[in-house]
Protein backbone atom coordinates (compact mmCIF):
# COMPACT_ATOMS: atom_id res chain seq x y z
CA UNK A 1 0.00 0.00 0.00
CA UNK A 2 2.73 2.82 0.51
CA UNK A 3 4.51 1.62 -2.85
CA UNK A 4 1.42 2.08 -4.21
CA UNK A 5 1.18 5.73 -2.36
CA UNK A 6 5.15 6.05 -3.36
CA UNK A 7 4.45 5.86 -7.37
CA UNK A 8 1.48 8.00 -7.24
CA UNK A 9 3.44 10.72 -5.25
CA UNK A 10 6.34 10.23 -7.55
CA UNK A 11 3.92 10.59 -10.65
CA UNK A 12 2.44 13.68 -8.95
CA UNK A 13 5.88 15.03 -8.85
CA UNK A 14 7.41 14.74 -12.34
CA UNK A 15 3.49 16.35 -13.66
CA UNK A 16 4.18 19.64 -11.17
CA UNK A 17 8.11 19.41 -11.88
CA UNK A 18 7.21 19.42 -15.84
CA UNK A 19 4.75 22.47 -14.98
CA UNK A 20 7.93 23.79 -13.54
CA UNK A 21 10.72 23.03 -15.45
CA UNK A 22 9.16 21.92 -18.91
CA UNK A 23 8.09 25.37 -20.37
CA UNK A 24 10.29 25.44 -23.55
CA UNK A 25 10.53 28.29 -25.95
CA UNK A 26 10.20 27.19 -29.92
CA UNK A 27 12.19 29.40 -31.95
CA UNK A 28 12.67 29.79 -35.56
CA UNK A 29 14.45 32.20 -37.71
CA UNK A 30 12.34 33.32 -40.98
CA UNK A 31 14.72 35.74 -42.24
CA UNK A 32 18.30 37.36 -41.78
CA UNK A 33 18.68 41.61 -41.60
CA UNK A 34 19.74 41.77 -45.08
CA UNK A 35 20.82 45.81 -46.43
CA UNK A 36 21.86 44.59 -49.83
CA UNK A 37 23.78 47.00 -52.23
CA UNK A 38 24.48 50.36 -50.48
CA UNK A 39 26.50 52.37 -52.18
CA UNK A 40 29.63 53.71 -50.47
CA UNK A 41 28.83 56.53 -48.79
CA UNK A 42 25.82 56.64 -47.99
CA UNK A 43 23.14 55.67 -45.17
CA UNK A 44 20.84 53.21 -46.03
CA UNK A 45 17.84 52.04 -43.61
CA UNK A 46 15.71 48.82 -43.38
CA UNK A 47 12.99 49.57 -41.29
CA UNK A 48 11.02 46.46 -39.31
CA UNK A 49 8.24 46.25 -41.74
CA UNK A 50 10.69 46.08 -44.89
CA UNK A 51 10.83 42.22 -46.04
CA UNK A 52 14.90 42.42 -45.74
CA UNK A 53 14.35 43.11 -42.03
CA UNK A 54 15.00 40.08 -39.21
CA UNK A 55 12.08 37.79 -38.28
CA UNK A 56 11.98 35.35 -35.97
CA UNK A 57 8.92 33.48 -34.43
CA UNK A 58 8.29 31.71 -31.21
CA UNK A 59 5.90 30.44 -28.74
CA UNK A 60 6.05 28.15 -25.44
CA UNK A 61 5.07 24.95 -24.83
CA UNK A 62 3.66 25.50 -21.49
CA UNK A 63 -0.49 24.66 -21.07
CA UNK A 64 -0.52 27.81 -18.91
CA UNK A 65 0.23 31.65 -19.86
CA UNK A 66 3.44 32.59 -19.95
CA UNK A 67 5.60 35.23 -19.93
CA UNK A 68 8.51 35.82 -22.74
CA UNK A 69 12.07 37.50 -21.47
CA UNK A 70 14.11 38.22 -24.45
CA UNK A 71 17.67 40.09 -24.82
CA UNK A 72 19.50 40.81 -28.07
CA UNK A 73 23.28 40.84 -28.48
CA UNK A 74 23.77 43.14 -31.06
CA UNK A 75 26.78 44.75 -33.07
CA UNK A 76 27.62 48.34 -33.01
CA UNK A 77 29.67 47.68 -36.29
CA UNK A 78 29.62 45.79 -39.83
CA UNK A 79 32.90 44.60 -40.93
CA UNK A 80 34.38 43.03 -43.98
CA UNK A 81 37.42 42.28 -42.02
CA UNK A 82 39.20 45.74 -42.88
CA UNK A 83 36.94 48.18 -42.23
CA UNK A 84 34.24 48.95 -40.01
CA UNK A 85 30.52 50.38 -40.60
CA UNK A 86 28.15 51.64 -37.60
CA UNK A 87 24.71 50.40 -36.93
CA UNK A 88 21.78 51.17 -35.04
CA UNK A 89 18.67 48.88 -34.32
CA UNK A 90 16.78 51.64 -32.14
CA UNK A 91 13.93 52.51 -33.67
CA UNK A 92 13.48 49.23 -36.21
CA UNK A 93 12.53 46.67 -33.59
CA UNK A 94 8.88 45.55 -32.93
CA UNK A 95 6.77 41.97 -32.12
CA UNK A 96 3.48 41.33 -32.66
CA UNK A 97 0.73 38.49 -32.13
CA UNK A 98 0.50 38.52 -35.57
CA UNK A 99 2.24 38.32 -39.00
CA UNK A 100 0.73 41.53 -40.45
CA UNK A 101 2.97 45.16 -40.38
CA UNK A 102 0.40 46.73 -38.49
CA UNK A 103 -0.32 46.79 -34.75
CA UNK A 104 2.71 46.09 -33.63
CA UNK A 105 4.90 47.02 -30.36
CA UNK A 106 8.04 48.67 -31.24
CA UNK A 107 10.85 48.76 -28.21
CA UNK A 108 14.57 48.77 -27.63
CA UNK A 109 16.35 46.52 -28.47
CA UNK A 110 19.32 47.78 -26.73
CA UNK A 111 17.11 46.49 -23.40
CA UNK A 112 15.46 43.32 -22.76
CA UNK A 113 12.26 42.54 -23.78
CA UNK A 114 9.38 41.48 -21.44
CA UNK A 115 6.38 40.00 -23.21
CA UNK A 116 3.71 39.02 -20.66
CA UNK A 117 1.26 36.51 -20.11
CA UNK A 118 1.70 34.57 -23.92
CA UNK A 119 -0.85 32.01 -23.82
CA UNK A 120 -0.30 28.50 -25.16
CA UNK A 121 1.00 28.02 -28.78
CA UNK A 122 0.29 31.51 -29.41
CA UNK A 123 3.17 32.63 -32.01
CA UNK A 124 4.66 35.60 -31.46
CA UNK A 125 6.56 37.55 -34.42
CA UNK A 126 9.48 39.63 -33.94
CA UNK A 127 11.27 41.79 -36.58
CA UNK A 128 14.01 43.63 -36.33
CA UNK A 129 16.01 46.15 -38.55
CA UNK A 130 18.19 49.16 -38.79
CA UNK A 131 20.35 51.83 -40.53
CA UNK A 132 24.28 51.52 -41.37
CA UNK A 133 26.19 54.75 -42.39
CA UNK A 134 29.25 54.32 -44.23
CA UNK A 135 31.90 56.47 -44.93
CA UNK A 136 33.67 57.74 -48.55
CA UNK A 137 37.23 56.48 -47.31
CA UNK A 138 35.34 52.35 -46.58
CA UNK A 139 36.89 49.54 -48.82
CA UNK A 140 33.77 47.76 -51.15
CA UNK A 141 32.71 44.35 -50.48
CA UNK A 142 30.75 42.24 -48.26
CA UNK A 143 29.78 43.23 -44.65
CA UNK A 144 27.92 41.64 -41.73
CA UNK A 145 27.69 40.99 -38.26
CA UNK A 146 26.20 38.28 -35.76
CA UNK A 147 22.99 38.71 -33.60
CA UNK A 148 22.34 36.40 -30.23
CA UNK A 149 18.77 36.74 -29.36
CA UNK A 150 17.95 34.73 -25.84
CA UNK A 151 14.51 33.71 -25.36
CA UNK A 152 13.33 32.74 -21.91
CA UNK A 153 10.25 31.39 -20.79
CA UNK A 154 9.71 33.25 -16.93
CA UNK B 1 11.29 3.50 4.30
CA UNK B 2 11.40 6.74 4.94
CA UNK B 3 15.18 7.65 4.08
CA UNK B 4 14.29 5.31 0.62
CA UNK B 5 11.19 8.00 -0.08
CA UNK B 6 13.59 10.76 0.31
CA UNK B 7 15.64 9.61 -1.57
CA UNK B 8 13.51 8.36 -4.43
CA UNK B 9 12.32 12.57 -4.20
CA UNK B 10 15.65 13.54 -4.08
CA UNK B 11 16.52 11.26 -7.36
CA UNK B 12 13.81 12.99 -9.31
CA UNK B 13 14.24 15.92 -7.99
CA UNK B 14 18.03 15.65 -9.62
CA UNK B 15 16.34 14.35 -12.58
CA UNK B 16 14.05 17.69 -13.26
CA UNK B 17 16.65 19.50 -13.03
CA UNK B 18 17.71 18.88 -16.33
CA UNK B 19 14.38 19.99 -17.37
CA UNK B 20 14.83 23.56 -16.76
CA UNK B 21 17.44 24.34 -18.75
CA UNK B 22 15.09 23.65 -21.97
CA UNK B 23 13.36 27.15 -21.27
CA UNK B 24 15.89 29.19 -22.76
CA UNK B 25 16.54 29.38 -26.32
CA UNK B 26 19.22 31.28 -28.14
CA UNK B 27 19.17 31.93 -31.88
CA UNK B 28 21.84 33.39 -33.89
CA UNK B 29 20.98 35.60 -36.71
CA UNK B 30 23.48 37.58 -39.30
CA UNK B 31 23.15 41.59 -40.68
CA UNK B 32 24.91 41.51 -43.90
CA UNK B 33 25.41 44.84 -46.44
CA UNK B 34 27.29 44.89 -49.51
CA UNK B 35 29.17 47.95 -50.10
CA UNK B 36 29.23 49.55 -53.60
CA UNK B 37 31.32 51.99 -54.71
CA UNK B 38 29.08 54.62 -56.72
CA UNK B 39 29.61 55.28 -60.30
CA UNK B 40 31.88 58.51 -61.19
CA UNK B 41 32.79 59.83 -64.94
CA UNK B 42 36.02 61.56 -65.36
CA UNK B 43 36.20 63.03 -68.61
CA UNK B 44 39.11 63.93 -71.13
CA UNK B 45 37.58 66.16 -73.09
CA UNK B 46 34.20 67.62 -73.47
CA UNK B 47 33.52 69.06 -77.20
CA UNK B 48 34.02 67.25 -80.65
CA UNK B 49 34.58 69.95 -82.89
CA UNK B 50 34.25 69.26 -86.63
CA UNK B 51 35.36 72.61 -87.56
CA UNK B 52 34.47 74.42 -91.04
CA UNK B 53 32.39 72.21 -93.39
CA UNK B 54 32.19 73.37 -96.86
CA UNK B 55 28.82 72.87 -97.88
CA UNK B 56 27.84 71.55 -101.35
CA UNK B 57 24.08 70.74 -103.09
CA UNK B 58 23.90 67.36 -102.13
CA UNK B 59 23.48 66.03 -98.55
CA UNK B 60 26.78 65.34 -97.19
CA UNK B 61 28.17 62.97 -94.15
CA UNK B 62 31.18 63.91 -92.50
CA UNK B 63 32.33 61.25 -90.07
CA UNK B 64 34.92 61.85 -86.80
CA UNK B 65 36.04 58.18 -85.63
CA UNK B 66 35.84 57.82 -81.93
CA UNK B 67 39.77 57.71 -81.82
CA UNK B 68 39.71 61.33 -82.44
CA UNK B 69 36.35 62.23 -81.00
CA UNK B 70 35.82 62.72 -76.63
CA UNK B 71 36.97 60.07 -74.40
CA UNK B 72 35.96 59.79 -70.63
CA UNK B 73 36.25 57.06 -67.77
CA UNK B 74 33.70 55.23 -65.99
CA UNK B 75 34.75 54.33 -62.90
CA UNK B 76 32.08 52.29 -60.84
CA UNK B 77 32.17 48.84 -58.76
CA UNK B 78 34.39 46.29 -60.06
CA UNK B 79 32.54 43.83 -62.18
CA UNK B 80 29.31 45.29 -61.74
CA UNK B 81 27.56 45.79 -64.66
CA UNK B 82 26.18 49.56 -65.73
CA UNK B 83 23.70 50.54 -68.17
CA UNK B 84 25.12 53.50 -71.02
CA UNK B 85 22.56 54.79 -72.88
CA UNK B 86 22.29 57.68 -75.28
CA UNK B 87 20.68 58.85 -78.28
CA UNK B 88 20.92 61.04 -81.46
CA UNK B 89 21.40 64.77 -81.43
CA UNK B 90 20.15 67.74 -84.04
CA UNK B 91 22.56 70.28 -84.27
CA UNK B 92 20.80 73.93 -83.82
CA UNK B 93 22.11 77.43 -84.15
CA UNK B 94 20.11 81.06 -83.50
CA UNK B 95 19.01 81.22 -87.12
CA UNK B 96 18.12 77.55 -87.92
CA UNK B 97 16.80 74.73 -84.85
CA UNK B 98 16.65 72.19 -87.43
CA UNK B 99 20.31 71.43 -88.31
CA UNK B 100 22.71 68.85 -88.72
CA UNK B 101 21.76 65.00 -87.33
CA UNK B 102 24.68 64.02 -85.33
CA UNK B 103 24.42 60.17 -85.20
CA UNK B 104 26.77 58.93 -82.11
CA UNK B 105 29.21 56.07 -81.89
CA UNK B 106 30.59 55.26 -78.68
CA UNK B 107 33.00 52.75 -78.34
CA UNK B 108 34.75 51.10 -75.35
CA UNK B 109 38.00 49.51 -74.90
CA UNK B 110 38.00 48.07 -71.20
CA UNK B 111 40.12 49.14 -68.65
CA UNK B 112 42.35 50.20 -71.27
CA UNK B 113 43.25 54.02 -71.41
CA UNK B 114 44.57 53.81 -75.08
CA UNK B 115 42.73 52.83 -77.95
CA UNK B 116 43.15 49.10 -78.25
CA UNK B 117 40.30 46.31 -79.17
CA UNK B 118 37.12 48.95 -79.37
CA UNK B 119 34.25 47.40 -78.87
CA UNK B 120 31.19 49.32 -80.16
CA UNK B 121 28.69 50.33 -77.34
CA UNK B 122 24.80 49.68 -78.17
CA UNK B 123 22.50 52.18 -76.38
CA UNK B 124 20.55 50.63 -73.52
CA UNK B 125 22.84 48.07 -72.95
CA UNK B 126 24.86 46.63 -70.02
CA UNK B 127 28.58 46.71 -70.00
CA UNK B 128 30.83 45.63 -67.02
CA UNK B 129 33.53 47.60 -66.35
CA UNK B 130 36.55 45.68 -65.58
CA UNK B 131 38.35 45.20 -61.85
CA UNK B 132 41.74 47.34 -61.95
CA UNK B 133 42.86 47.53 -58.10
CA UNK B 134 40.05 47.39 -56.72
CA UNK B 135 37.65 49.63 -59.01
CA UNK B 136 35.37 49.51 -61.58
CA UNK B 137 37.39 51.03 -65.16
CA UNK B 138 35.32 51.46 -68.48
CA UNK B 139 37.08 53.63 -70.72
CA UNK B 140 34.45 55.08 -73.19
CA UNK B 141 35.11 56.71 -76.75
CA UNK B 142 32.48 58.93 -78.37
CA UNK B 143 32.60 59.78 -82.53
CA UNK B 144 30.33 59.98 -84.70
CA UNK B 145 28.92 61.45 -87.79
CA UNK B 146 27.13 64.32 -88.64
CA UNK B 147 24.62 64.16 -91.37
CA UNK B 148 24.21 67.68 -93.33
CA UNK B 149 21.06 67.86 -95.43
CA UNK B 150 21.19 70.28 -98.85
CA UNK B 151 18.77 72.44 -97.51
CA UNK B 152 21.18 73.29 -94.06
CA UNK B 153 22.22 76.95 -94.31
CA UNK B 154 25.69 78.24 -92.85
CA UNK B 155 26.01 78.77 -89.53
CA UNK B 156 28.02 77.91 -86.32
CA UNK B 157 25.69 74.78 -85.15
CA UNK B 158 26.16 72.80 -81.93
CA UNK B 159 23.94 70.53 -79.30
CA UNK B 160 24.19 68.60 -76.38
CA UNK B 161 24.47 64.73 -76.84
CA UNK B 162 23.70 63.43 -72.87
CA UNK B 163 25.24 59.77 -71.90
CA UNK B 164 23.65 58.00 -69.13
CA UNK B 165 25.34 55.62 -67.36
CA UNK B 166 23.51 53.95 -64.09
CA UNK B 167 23.73 50.42 -62.34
Amino acid sequence: MKKIGLIILSILFLIKSDLIFGQQAVVQKLSDLNFGDVFIGYSATVPDTDPRALKISFYHTSSTREDFYITFTLPNNLTNGIDNIPINFNNYASWSRTDATTGRTYFNPYSPLRIRRIRPAQVVYLWLGGQITSSSSITPGQYSGNIIITIEVL
Amino acid sequence: MKAKTLFSFFFLFVLTLNLSGQNNEQINVQVQASLKRGISVISQSTVLDFGEIILSNSQQTVTKSPAEGLRFKIISHPEKPVLIDYNFVQLSSNENQNGPIFVTKLVHTGSNSGYVNPIEVQPGTYYTPPNQNGEGVLSVWVGGSLIIDQSITQGDYSGTLVISIAY
